[in-house]
């Protein structure tokens, strides 16, 4: 599914990653985690095509075709989802407006016909029950005036309305009480398929007590220094990462 | 000297006069034909008109010839009458019966008539009104009385709550270029209650100039719903002025959308005369190719406890050039008097401008007042939230700029005339060309 090899890239001049590898097959969850400034949302934006980084190296290769030579759009039409760690707000746009567009715009990229209002309408109903998002929300201007919990969840049912192949969860977990996190991390679990890979950036282990990774991965300085089981989070919740910054790159 | 300035307006001042017309209406035409001729048209050396220039004129314009083309005329008014509503229609400045809700049809507590026969019909109450409404504002409003063909005479009786929405349509046609001169009223009378729709549009290949002039005059306790289009051809130059005088608890709000492509200058004149009145302005305003398209605003708060809103916003596309002037006077006399401006527009090119300039006179220390102006672009963020689910740069870009304009179409309550708007308006906010 995801392939990056010794990916280098700066936010603006500031050199983030420093030679990261990772390939991420379809079906399994990966987390990566690390200390603020290891370059996790970094890698999050790059995957994205997010403006103000620039790949100074290396590759990515998705479906087995290199995803940075493809716009942001294109990213999106071919399956690739960032949930965001901070949703934008987007007043006068509806929620319902916003989604049936990106949703028409992935299905004319595969061939497939426009979804009326009536329709799409059925299809979002049904997502939102996933994340518990009112309906009223549903139809709404685009995060305007949500909640940080009501944000977060929204993202969730945009990723189950949007069906991708590879979702990219940034910080998901920031900001959220804990009912809020159990209901956003149902949402997520019953979006797990053979045929969805997923990629948890997260800071905490807490996350992962309610989506089990099948890997997780420790970012320093812009690599990843250990990968290992889900076992590995808790390792990292006793112990920190400042060991972690002071050993050589290894893996277990 | 003043025969030349006049010169591109000189024959349709001649048509205006009509010797068998009241004496008096000959002479207020009269009186401000010569403040006309002495002022001359407007010039960029005039402050108000500093980044307004006027569009060259063609000389010798004149009343437009009549058009026979009851097809395309009928399709232009329709969808106005697609729910019901009463039209009062006019085409090139003169009243058309035959696209128009017959007299009888009009709801009961409510008159609605072309000016003319107004004037005929109710000589005395339209003079006055004619005659203190004719003070000069600006040479272009002078020309306007001395030249006006036709108009829509409006009055809500004293208790009317008129639940239909009265439309009035003014139509530019394909005709070489052709000056088109129209002067309305609405009147409410003690706790009335009115909704006025009053839409300029036209053909794509009409040329010239329209000039329209409305007065509003709210009474006690009566509210007043106006919606307005500015959407004349490219070609028709397009002056409209609007004063608007509120008794005592009075509320009248107008929502501008002036979307059209050609050169327009919107002024609004509001005098908040009686105690508590309040007045709700907003509207959108779209400049693109090399358009100029200009709204000024005089708001005068006259008396103790009065209210304004204003909510404007502009967007340019291309080397357009939107101006928006917001005056706010508060005379010793209005304690209390409450005040709020706010001015947003987005640029969408590198060259395209906004002029965005508030500008106070309070002589009283006993006021609320509060205005805001930001000029900006569309945000990078938002456009790359967008990309991100699947949509391309164009069409996003285009989803936030029609956000950014239904701020202003969701001020209008009634659902069909919104809906109806939305799709008047929908294809000029979708062309937009927005600069990457």
């Amino acid at each position: 599914m995801l392939r990056i090899t010794d990916l280098h890239a700066r936010a603006g001049d500031k050199p983030i990653l420093k030679g990261l590898n990772l390939t991420v097959n379809g079906g399994e969850v990966h987390a990566i985690m690390g200390p603020n400034g290891s370059g996790k949302s970094t890698l999050a934006h790059v995957l994205a095509g997010r403006p103000g980084y620039t790949v100074t190296g290396g590759e990515v290769l998705y479906k087995e075709s290199p995803l940075l030579d493809m716009a942001p759009e294109v990213r999106a039409r071919e399956g690739v989802f960032l949930a965001y760690q901070y949703p934008v707000e987007l007043p006068g746009v509806s929620n319902l407006y916003f989604l049936r567009s990106a949703l028409n715009a992935i299905r004319k990229h595969r061939g497939e016909d426009d979804l009326d209002a009536m329709d799409f309408l059925a299809i979002a109903k049904e997502k939102a029950k996933l994340v518990e998002l009112d309906e009223a929300l549903v139809k709404r201007n685009v995060n305007e005036g949500f909640s940080g919990g009501e944000k977060k969840r929204n993202e969730i049912f945009q990723m189950a309305v949007l069906d991708p192949s590879l979702a990219i969860l940034d910080e998901t977990d920031s900001g959220l009480d804990i009912d809020a996190l159990r209901v956003v991390a149902s949402g997520v679990n019953k979006l797990r398929s053979p045929n969805r890979a997923m990629i948890l950036v997260t800071h905490y282990q807490r996350l992962l007590d309610y989506i089990v990774p099948d890997f997780v991965h420790v970012l320093i300085d812009g690599r990843i220094a250990l990968s290992g089981g889900k076992e590995l989070a808790l390792e990292l919740e006793s112990k920190g990462y400042e060991w972690l910054e002071k050993e050589p790159a290894k893996a277990s | 000297m003043t025969a030349r300035v006049a010169t591109p307006f000189s024959r349709a001042v001649e048509a205006a006069t009509n010797p068998t017309e009241a004496p008096w209406l000959a002479r207020v035409r009269r009186d401000a034909s010569e403040r006309f001729a002495a002022a001359g048209l407007p010039t960029p050396r005039l402050e108000a008109w500093r980044t307004t220039p006027l569009p060259e004129l063609v000389e010798g314009m004149g009343p437009a010839a009549l058009v026979n083309d009851p097809a395309g005329l009928q399709a232009m008014v329709a969808p106005f009458r697609a729910d019901g509503s009463p039209v009062l229609v006019f085409v090139d400045g003169r009243h058309a019966p035959s696209l128009s809700t017959p007299e009888a049809d009009w709801p009961r507590g409510l008159r609605v008539c072309p000016l003319t026969q107004a004037v005929v019909e109710h000589g005395p109450a339209v003079e006055s009104w004619l005659g203190h409404r004719s003070v000069a504002v600006g040479a272009l409003a002078d020309l306007n009385t001395a030249a006006f063909q036709d108009g829509a005479w409006i009055e809500a009786e004293d208790q009317a709550q008129i639940r239909e929405e009265v439309r009035v349509i003014q139509i530019s046609t394909a005709c070489a270029a052709a000056a088109r001169h129209l002067r309305s009223f609405v009147r409410l009378g003690r706790l009335a209650r009115l909704r006025v729709t009053i839409a300029d549009i036209g053909a794509d290949d009409a040329a010239g100039f329209l000039n329209t002039r409305t007065s509003v005059d709210a009474g006690e306790r009566s509210h007043l719903t106006l919606t307005r289009v500015h959407q004349s051809p490219a070609e028709v130059a397009h002056f409209d002025s609007l004063d608007v005088h509120l008794a005592a608890h009075s509320e009248v709000s107008d929502s501008l959308l002036q979307t059209g492509p050609s050169w327009t200058r919107s002024e609004i004149d509001v005098d908040l005369a009686g105690e508590r009145a309040t007045v709700d302005l907003g509207g959108v305003f779209i400049a693109r190719g090399h358009q100029i398209t200009d709204i000024h605003t005089t708001v005068s708060h006259n008396a103790p406890g009065v209210v304004s809103r204003q909510n404007y916003r502009g967007l340019a596309a291309e080397e357009g050039r939107g101006v928006f002037h917001g005056q706010i006077r508060v005379a010793a006399g209005a304690r209390g008097a409450d005040a709020t401006q706010s001015n947003k527009n987005m640029l969408l090119s590198r060259r395209s401008q906004i002029h965005s300039t508030p500008a106070l006179e309070i002589l009283t220390d006993d006021v609320k007042c509060k205005h805001g102006s930001a000029t900006g672009q569309i945000d990078p963020a938002q456009l790359f939230y967008l990309r991100s689910r699947g949509i391309d740069v164009q069409d996003a870009a285009r989803i936030l700029t029609r956000a950014f304009a239904a701020e202003i179409l969701s001020r209008i309550a009634h659902v069909s005339t919104r809906e109806l708007l939305e799709g008047q308006i929908a294809p000029s906010v979708d062309a937009l060309e927005v600069a990457s």
